[in-house]
C-alpha cells in the first residue's frame, strides 16, 4: 500500500512536472543545473542599469545587474561580477522577455550561471538558474526559494519534477545545506 | 535528457487523476501590459516544410493561425489578425509582430532548454503594449498534436497557445499564488486547449463581448428588399447610374452589420470597427451591449451614410474592388436599408416592411411600425 502511495505522488509530482514556460523551458534538473553551470555563486544585487543594444535587425534593451559576490561554489569569480539579460525599460520604453528573471538593489540570489555568451539569460534554464536567499531571522539562518519564490523543500525538487503550487508551508532548505548539496554534486563531477 | 522524457512518459497515466486534484477554484494572473483595443496583426514567417502534422495540419502557419483564432473566438476588444507567410523584415523594436522559427532570438542564443521565446515591447507610462514576436527554437523537435504529450516531440500549437496568451497580457497563474488548470500555467501538461481560466483572464483584459437578444432578418430578405429598391430606382425613379465599388449583396449585408451593431449599442466608430474586423477575417465581435426593451434604437442619417462612405474606400483601397454602377447612391441605400430593418425589428414581416418603404420613397410618409 504504501509503496502505491509512493508511486501515486511521484505521479503526481511528475503531473505537475513537464516543461516550464514563459518562454517555454525545459527546466534542468539539480545535477544539469550544476554540471552546466561554469560558475555558481551567492550575489546580491548592487546595481541594475538597461541600455540600448543595436542587433542585426532592430535594437534591444538589455539589462545589465552586478552582484557582490557572497561565495563562490564553482568556477572562479572576483569580488564583483555582472549580468546581462535581454529585456528592460528605459525612459517610456520597456522590452519585456517573458520569464527573464526581475532583480531589485539588495537582493540575494544563488545563481548557477552557464557558459554561453550573447544568451536571451545567462543563467542555466533560463530562470531556474536562480534561487532566491532569505533570512530566517528566528533560526538565524539563510534559506532558499525558487526563482518564482516557492519554498524550495530540498534539492530533490528542482526540476521536471517541480512540484504545483502548495497550499501547505513548506520550510525552504538551508542555504549551507544547498551549498553542499552543489560542492558535492560539483565535486563529484570533477571526479568522473 | 532520455531519462526525463521516459519519466515524463510514465507519468502521464496518472495525470488525469492529479490535474483534478491539484486544480482549485481561482483566478488568472496578468501581466503588466496590454493591447489597445483594435487588430493585433501577426505575422507568420514559420516557413514550409513541416509535411502533414499528426493533427491533420498541413504547416505551422496552419497551426498557429488556428491558436490565434483560438484568443479571438473568446475575447471582444481586441482581436489577431495573422498575415500567412509574410515577408515583412523581422526584428525587435521594428513595431512589426513577428511569429517564425530560429536558432537564436535576434543574435542571442536560446540557452539549451528554451524551446520558444515571446519578447514584448511596450510604454511604461501607459502599458501599452506596443510589439511582440514569438520566436520557436528550430533546434527542437516539434509535431502538433491534441491530447497527452508525447516524449521526445514538442506540441506546437500548445505552445503557441501559451505563447499567445502571454502576447495578450497573461502571465502564470501558478507562480502567482494560484492553482488552476489553465493553458497559462509555468509548466506544461496535457490540457491541449484554452481553459477557463485562461478564458476569464483574457476576458478581464479585452472583454467577451455580448451576444445581440435582437434577431435580425435573414440575409435573403434584406438583399431581396434592395433588389426591388433597385428597380424601383430604376423604372419609377428614373435614376441615374452612379459609380459603386460595392456590390449590392456586400452594401445589404454590411448596413445590416453596422445596424445590428449600432442596435446593440455600440456607437458609429466602434461598430465600424467591429464591421471593418469582419469584412478583413479578424474576427466577429459581439455587440456592445444587451438592446433595452421597448422602441429599438437606429443610428441618425449622417452616421450612417459615414459608415457606407469608408465602405467604399475599404473595397476600393482594401479589397481593390472594380468599380461598378448602381442605380441607387449611397445616401439612398443607408437611408432605405436601415428604414427597411427598422421596421423588420419592430415586427414588420418582409412584405410589410418593404410596402412600408415604397410607400414612404413615393412620399406617403413615415408609417408606422408594426407592433
Amino acid at each position: 500500500m504504501l509503496r502505491r502511495l509512493s508511486l501515486l505522488t511521484a505521479m503526481c509530482l511528475l503531473a505537475a512536472a513537464g516543461v516550464a514556460r514563459s518562454t517555454t523551458v525545459i527546466p534542468p534538473s539539480f545535477d544539469a543545473l550544476v554540471s552546466s553551470a561554469n560558475t555558481i555563486f551567492v550575489g546580491e544585487v548592487m546595481n541594475v542599469r538597461a541600455e540600448w543594444e543595436a542587433t542585426p535587425s532592430g535594437r534591444a534593451i538589455i539589462t545589465l545587474v552586478t552582484f557582490r559576490v557572497e561565495d563562490v561554489w564553482k568556477g572562479n569569480l572576483g569580488a564583483v561580477t555582472q549580468l546581462e539579460f535581454l529585456g528592460g525599460e528605459i525612459g517610456e520604453m520597456g522590452m519585456k522577455v517573458e520569464g527573464i528573471p526581475v532583480f531589485r538593489l539588495g537582493q540575494r540570489d544563488v545563481l548557477f550561471v552557464g557558459g554561453e555568451v550573447r544568451t536571451v539569460s545567462p543563467l542555466v534554464g533560463f530562470m531556474h538558474g536562480r534561487m532566491r536567499v532569505e533570512r530566517d531571522t528566528v533560526a538565524g539562518v539563510d534559506r532558499v526559494r525558487t526563482y518564482d519564490g516557492r519554498a524550495l523543500g530540498s534539492v530533490a525538487q528542482i526540476g521536471p519534477q517541480r512540484a504545483a503550487p502548495s497550499l501547505a508551508s513548506i520550510t525552504p532548505m538551508r542555504l549551507s545545506d544547498l551549498e553542499s548539496a552543489v560542492r558535492s554534486r560539483a565535486g563529484a563531477a570533477r571526479l568522473r | 535528457m532520455i531519462a526525463l522524457r521516459r519519466t515524463l512518459g510514465g507519468a502521464l497515466g496518472a495525470l488525469v487523476i492529479c490535474l483534478t486534484t491539484m486544480a482549485s477554484p481561482s483566478g488568472y494572473s496578468l501581466l503588466a501590459n496590454r493591447w489597445p483595443n483594435g487588430t493585433v496583426t501577426m505575422h507568420l514567417q514559420l516557413g514550409s516544410g513541416s509535411g502533414t502534422l499528426v493533427d491533420g495540419a498541413t504547416s505551422w502557419n496552419a497551426v498557429a493561425t488556428n491558436a490565434l483564432a483560438t484568443w479571438n473566438n473568446n475575447i471582444d476588444l481586441v482581436k489577431f489578425s495573422a498575415v500567412q507567410d509574410s515577408t515583412v523584415s523581422r526584428g525587435d523594436g521594428t513595431g512589426t509582430n513577428n511569429v517564425f522559427f530560429d536558432s537564436a532570438v535576434y543574435g542571442r542564443s536560446f540557452g539549451n532548454s528554451t524551446l520558444a521565446i515571446a519578447t514584448s515591447w511596450y510604454n511604461t507610462a501607459t502599458n501599452a503594449t506596443i510589439e511582440t514576436d514569438v520566436v520557436f527554437n528550430n533546434t527542437k523537435s516539434w509535431n502538433s498534436f491534441r491530447g497527452n504529450l508525447r516524449p521526445g516531440v514538442n506540441d506546437f500549437q500548445r505552445v503557441a497557445l501559451h505563447e499567445f496568451g502571454h502576447i495578450l497580457g497573461l502571465d502564470h497563474p501558478d507562480e502567482n499564488g494560484q492553482r488552476v488548470n489553465a493553458q497559462m500555467n509555468a509548466t506544461i501538461g496535457n490540457l491541449d486547449a484554452l481553459a477557463s481560466d485562461d478564458i476569464a483572464g483574457a476576458r478581464a483584459l479585452y472583454g467577451a463581448g455580448v451576444t445581440s437578444n435582437i434577431s435580425f432578418p435573414a440575409r435573403n430578405e434584406p438583399n431581396d428588399f434592395f433588389n426591388q429598391l433597385i428597380a424601383v430606382y430604376r423604372d419609377e425613379l428614373r435614376a441615374a447610374q452612379g459609380t459603386t465599388y460595392i456590390d449590392p449583396e456586400g452594401t445589404v449585408v454590411w448596413l445590416t452589420e453596422y445596424a445590428r451593431y449600432r442596435v446593440g449599442l455600440c456607437d458609429h466608430s466602434n461598430a465600424q470597427t467591429r464591421v471593418f474586423s469582419a469584412i478583413d477575417n479578424t474576427g466577429v465581435y459581439g455587440v456592445c451591449a444587451l438592446t433595452p426593451a421597448g422602441s429599438i434604437p437606429f443610428p441618425p442619417r449622417n452616421e450612417g451614410l459615414e459608415f457606407i462612405n469608408a465602405l467604399q474606400v475599404k473595397y476600393r483601397d482594401g479589397l481593390r474592388a472594380a468599380a461598378g454602377s448602381s442605380y441607387i447612391n449611397s445616401e439612398g441605400a443607408v437611408v432605405w436599408v436601415l428604414e427597411y430593418l427598422r421596421y423588420r425589428l419592430n415586427s414588420c414581416s418582409h412584405g410589410d416592411a418593404t410596402t412600408k418603404v415604397f410607400m414612404q420613397i413615393r412620399g406617403q410618409g413615415i408609417q408606422p411600425v408594426c407592433r
